[in-house]
This record gives C-alpha cells, sequence and structure tokens, in this order.
C-alpha cells in the first residue's frame, strides 16, 4: 500500500482536529435521496428530450424548406411525386427497451417512439421490451414482454403470443371497437379496458372495465368487468373473479405512454392515474377536490413509477394522501394545524 | 466512463450530452450541499427540506441549458434553492389553493428571505457553539468539486486515500493529490470567513464550551 506523505502545511493538523470536533454533516435519508434522485433523473430526462426535439424542429425546418425548393423543381421539370400510403393505422407511444416492426414477420427492423405502424405490419417486443401504441380511433394499445402481433385491419390484430392491452376510455367511439384475434377465439370490447394474453392451450382474457364480447370454437361468450374468462383452443369456457388492482394488469401501467403533467390540473393527473391503475379518486373534502381542480402542475414525470410519480407531484401541494381501500387513491387537505406546527417559519 | 467531473463547466457540459455518470456525480455532490443549505431555514424539518430540495433541482435541471457559469454551480443551486423556500413558507403560511409564485410580491420575497436566512452563513465572530460548528460546516460544502466529502472521509470517518479514491472512482494519486487541494481550498476558506486558522478556531470552540 503505498505510503501517505506528510502533511504539508503547518495548520494542517489543526485541520483535522477542527474536523474533529465540529463533527459529520448532516445528510439526508437514503429514502429522501432515492426518492428526490429519481424525480431529478426524470426532470433532466425531460429536459434533455425537449433539447432534442428543439434541434428536430431545426432541422424539419431546414427540411421543409429544403423540400419546398424540391417541389417547386419538380414542378419546374413537370414530374410528378406520389405522396406516402394513407394506409397507417397506429402510432408508437412509448417504448420501453426495443420495438421490432416490418411488413414481413420473418424481416423486422426497430422502431422508434413516434413512428407510425401500417396496416400489414408485425410488431413484436422481446423479453425485456413493452410499447405503447395509439390507434387512430384514440384507443390505446399495450404490448407486453414477448408478444408478437399484427395489424392485419384497421379494426383488427392478430395475436401470435404474449398478451396485449387494450384500454379504450370513454372518449373513443364503440365503432372504433378493436377486434383482437388469436388461436383460440377472437376478443371484441364494448367500451373498456382489458387484456388477452396467450397461452400454449388458449387464451386467457381479463376485463378491468366495461365488456367484451369473445367468438370461440364453442360460440360465442360475454365477459364482464371483474372476470378472468379463459378460452381453451377446444372452445371450453372457464371463468375466475379478478379485481382491477390484480398484480396481472401492473405490466399495462408501466408500459402506459406518461402523462405530461406541464400545466394540466392535479385532478387531471389524479384521474389518469386512477384509471390507469383500476383504482378511482377520493376526495375527502369539496375543498379537496375544488383544490386538486384549480391546482397547475409544472415538471415531468418521465422515468417515474406511478407510485413515485404520485408522491412526487403531491408533494408539491397542499394536498395529502389518506388511507383508503386498494380500489381508491384518497385525497385530502394537509391538515392546516400540522403544517404549521411542523413547518414553522419563524 | 469517469465518475469525477474536474468542474462545473465539464460537468454541466457532459450533463447536457446526457452523460448518466454526470448526472449521479452532480447529485451526488450537490443533493446533500443543497438539502444542508435548505433545512436550518426550514426549522430543521425534513421533509420540508426534501420536497424543497426536489423542486429546487428540478427546477434547475429545467434552467441547466441556461447556466452559463457566471456563478459557481452550488451558489447558482443555492439561488434557486432560496426561491423554493420562499416559496414554501408563503405556500405553507397561507394554505392558498394554488402554487405559489415567487413574483407575486417583491415585498414579501424579501421578507421572507430576511428571515429565513440564517446568521450561520454570514461571516461573523461571537457566535454560539452550535452555531460555529454549522458555520464550519457549511464552509466544507460551499468547497468547489467534492472537497467537503473528502476531508468529511479522510478526517471524521477515518478512511483511507484508497477507500477515499475508491469513493470518487479515481486512482490512489488523484485521490491524494485531490486531499490536498482540499486541505488548501478549506484552510483558505476558514481564514477568509473567520480571519484564522484551524487550530485557533478550534481552541475558540473549545473556548466557549
Amino acid at each position: 500500500m503505498p505510503i501517505e506523505p506528510p502533511d504539508s502545511h503547518p495548520d494542517d493538523a489543526g485541520i483535522e482536529d477542527l474536523l474533529r470536533e465540529v463533527g459529520a454533516r448532516v445528510v439526508p435519508s437514503a429514502e429522501a435521496t432515492r426518492v428526490t434522485e429519481a424525480a431529478v433523473h426524470a426532470e433532466w430526462h425531460a429536459m434533455l428530450e425537449q433539447q432534442r426535439r428543439r434541434v428536430r424542429t431545426q432541422r424539419i425546418g431546414w427540411g421543409i424548406a429544403a423540400g419546398m425548393l424540391l417541389v417547386l423543381a419538380v414542378a419546374f421539370l413537370g414530374l410528378r411525386v406520389d405522396g406516402p400510403g394513407s394506409n397507417e393505422v397506429a402510432a408508437v407511444a412509448r417504448i420501453d427497451g426495443h420495438l421490432l416492426a416490418g411488413p414481413r414477420a420473418d424481416d423486422l427492423e426497430a422502431r422508434l417512439s413516434g413512428t407510425r405502424i401500417r396496416l400489414g405490419e408485425t410488431l413484436q417486443t422481446d423479453g425485456r421490451s413493452r410499447a405503447a401504441l395509439v390507434l387512430g380511433s384514440g384507443l390505446s394499445l399495450r404490448l407486453d414482454s414477448d408478444t408478437t402481433v399484427t395489424f392485419a385491419a384497421a379494426d383488427r390484430v392478430e395475436l401470435r403470443s404474449g398478451a396485449l392491452y387494450i384500454d379504450a376510455s370513454a372518449d373513443v367511439s364503440g365503432a372504433a371497437a378493436l377486434t383482437v384475434k388469436a388461436a383460440a377465439g377472437a376478443v371484441r370490447h364494448i367500451g373498456t379496458q382489458y387484456q388477452v394474453r396467450t397461452h400454449a392451450d388458449g387464451i386467457a382474457v381479463s376485463v378491468r372495465e366495461g365488456r367484451v364480447l369473445i367468438e370461440h370454437e364453442g360460440g360465442s361468450s360475454v365477459g364482464g368487468a371483474g372476470e378472468s374468462i379463459r378460452v381453451s383452443t377446444q372452445g371450453e369456457i372457464t371463468r375466475a373473479p379478478i379485481s382491477g388492482q390484480d398484480a396481472s394488469w401492473s405490466w399495462a401501467a408501466q408500459a402506459a405512454p406518461r402523462f405530461d403533467i406541464e400545466n394540466q390540473t392535479l385532478a387531471a393527473f389524479l384521474e389518469w392515474l386512477a384509471r390507469e391503475t383500476g383504482r378511482r379518486v377520493a376526495y375527502a373534502s369539496p375543498q379537496a377536490e375544488t383544490a386538486a381542480r384549480t391546482l397547475r402542475l409544472r415538471g415531468s414525470i418521465e422515468g417515474l413509477d406511478l407510485e413515485t410519480a404520485l408522491g412526487a407531484v403531491l408533494s408539491t401541494t397542499q394536498l395529502r394522501r389518506y388511507e383508503t381501500g386498494p380500489d381508491a387513491i384518497g385525497i385530502t387537505m394537509a391538515p392546516i394545524d400540522s403544517a404549521t406546527g411542523t413547518r414553522p417559519t419563524h | 466512463m469517469k465518475s469525477t467531473f474536474v468542474n462545473d463547466d465539464e460537468l454541466i457540459a457532459a450533463m447536457l450530452r446526457g452523460d448518466e455518470a454526470a448526472f449521479r456525480s452532480f447529485f451526488a455532490s450537490y443533493f446533500p450541499r443543497l438539502y444542508r443549505f435548505a433545512l436550518p431555514r426550514l426549522a430543521n424539518d425534513a421533509e420540508a427540506a426534501r420536497d424543497v430540495v426536489q423542486g429546487a433541482l428540478a427546477k434547475a435541471m429545467r434552467m441547466l441549458p441556461s447556466y452559463r457559469g457566471e456563478a459557481a454551480l452550488f451558489t447558482w443551486l443555492c439561488k434557486i434553492c432560496r426561491g423554493q423556500i420562499v416559496d414554501y413558507l408563503r405556500a405553507n403560511r397561507r394554505h392558498a389553493q394554488n402554487v405559489a409564485h415567487f413574483e407575486d410580491s417583491a415585498e414579501l420575497r424579501a421578507v421572507l428571505e430576511a428571515v429565513a436566512a440564517p446568521r450561520a452563513d454570514e461571516p461573523a465572530y461571537g457566535y454560539a457553539v452550535t452555531e460555529m460548528r454549522r458555520l464550519v460546516q457549511s464552509v466544507l460544502d460551499r468547497l468547489p468539486a467534492r472537497y467537503g466529502d473528502v476531508l468529511e472521509w479522510k478526517y471524521i470517518q477515518g478512511r483511507s486515500v484508497d477507500e477515499i479514491g475508491d469513493l470518487l472512482g479515481v486512482g490512489h494519486t488523484a485521490a491524494q493529490s485531490m486531499l490536498a487541494r482540499a486541505r488548501t481550498a478549506f484552510r483558505e476558506a476558514l481564514e477568509t470567513v473567520f480571519g484564522s486558522t484551524a487550530r485557533d478556531i478550534l481552541a475558540n470552540l473549545r473556548g466557549l464550551e
């Protein structure tokens, strides 16, 4: 081990003694460090993404200018340029890991968030990846890990393996219903949140909200909220109850496109988070609800899991959680007495 | 990837390039210091300090591209944090329905800053023992790079140079060199703040007890 040189200044020994005398500085708790680092890290990423978007916008600006020149040149030369086909059926909203896609299942390429998916394309996630798509109707479609799915039509996907989660919120019309076709049957929703998972001997359809219609070898069956229906390849049906907060839903929340909180009300954020986690928002008082509806948020929750995001957002407000059952997010005003009692302002 | 950055400009440039190691270095260095800056200004309320510092660092991230290095990074962060503290104190005094905006009342801001600023950050004499201790610790936090941590690891925690090198992600020689620079910086800072040497300050402290 190398030998450390002696102190080179007469007061160095004094420094050592002084530091020992004053003792160690206060350090934040490990929990505070973890939560804060996650929140600040997400903010840093949001800033980087904004910077990248700005650069892209500048490049697109130059691209448009160059494109206009090209159009003028083409027009001048009397040439005709055909535009791209209009068979786009979805856009990639979020990717955790990698998403492969392409017109042929044996020749897939990596896609980035924001790219369009065309009719006939097959999408694939590996064991460590998930993705979220938004269909033209506004319907949200999420791919779990190890999933392969093909857009057979604008309103029909063929699930070859893995699992899909479909969220048709109230503003998605019934006419835009999507059919999920799998080996053991086809599932069509009637205004709902549900997931379809393939198994070696069939499919499992779990319904979180609304109803689904399942067409299979044995005929057709309807599944309602809180039900998990297993359909075998022979058309046998088995039903079991499933809660909206069951752990089997959590992958879909993790894959969800992140809510951009900037300038949104706290209430909008809470409602989004409640829907993603199969819960409802329970305000302790009209004052708490009014506060949530009038309070506007700033920042980003990018990179945070939903519970951490909820804690981080609430910590910047005068609202807090209160204990409820597992199906609700309880929101209340921070107690005035305790706030003044524990946080005196000199 | 390096885990120690020579100066603030290099650190910020790396963060703006998306360097994860730079972010980790930034957070490890500045979060505890900023927390200690906020804590006494919030009557040692740990939860409030965490909330405020989280808000300040989040804001700093949004403003990072505009950091020009005119002030030391810690000074810049303290300025942002001071604004967050004022916001926090006002919000918790009034229990306003909306997020308090800093610029709403310049008078209120001035009053709160004056009230909230602890004397311990001002060069002074005649402090009580507790304040003297905190002032010395505050000097450590104001040192550049991770000099304060290095001195604390060496002289309070009794870590070896090699252990310090491991914590910083550098070799023995670099750690030893950083320790020497940290001692020099601390000695000069003490002379600036107290106008005396470490030994004299220590004697003063012991005399007060």
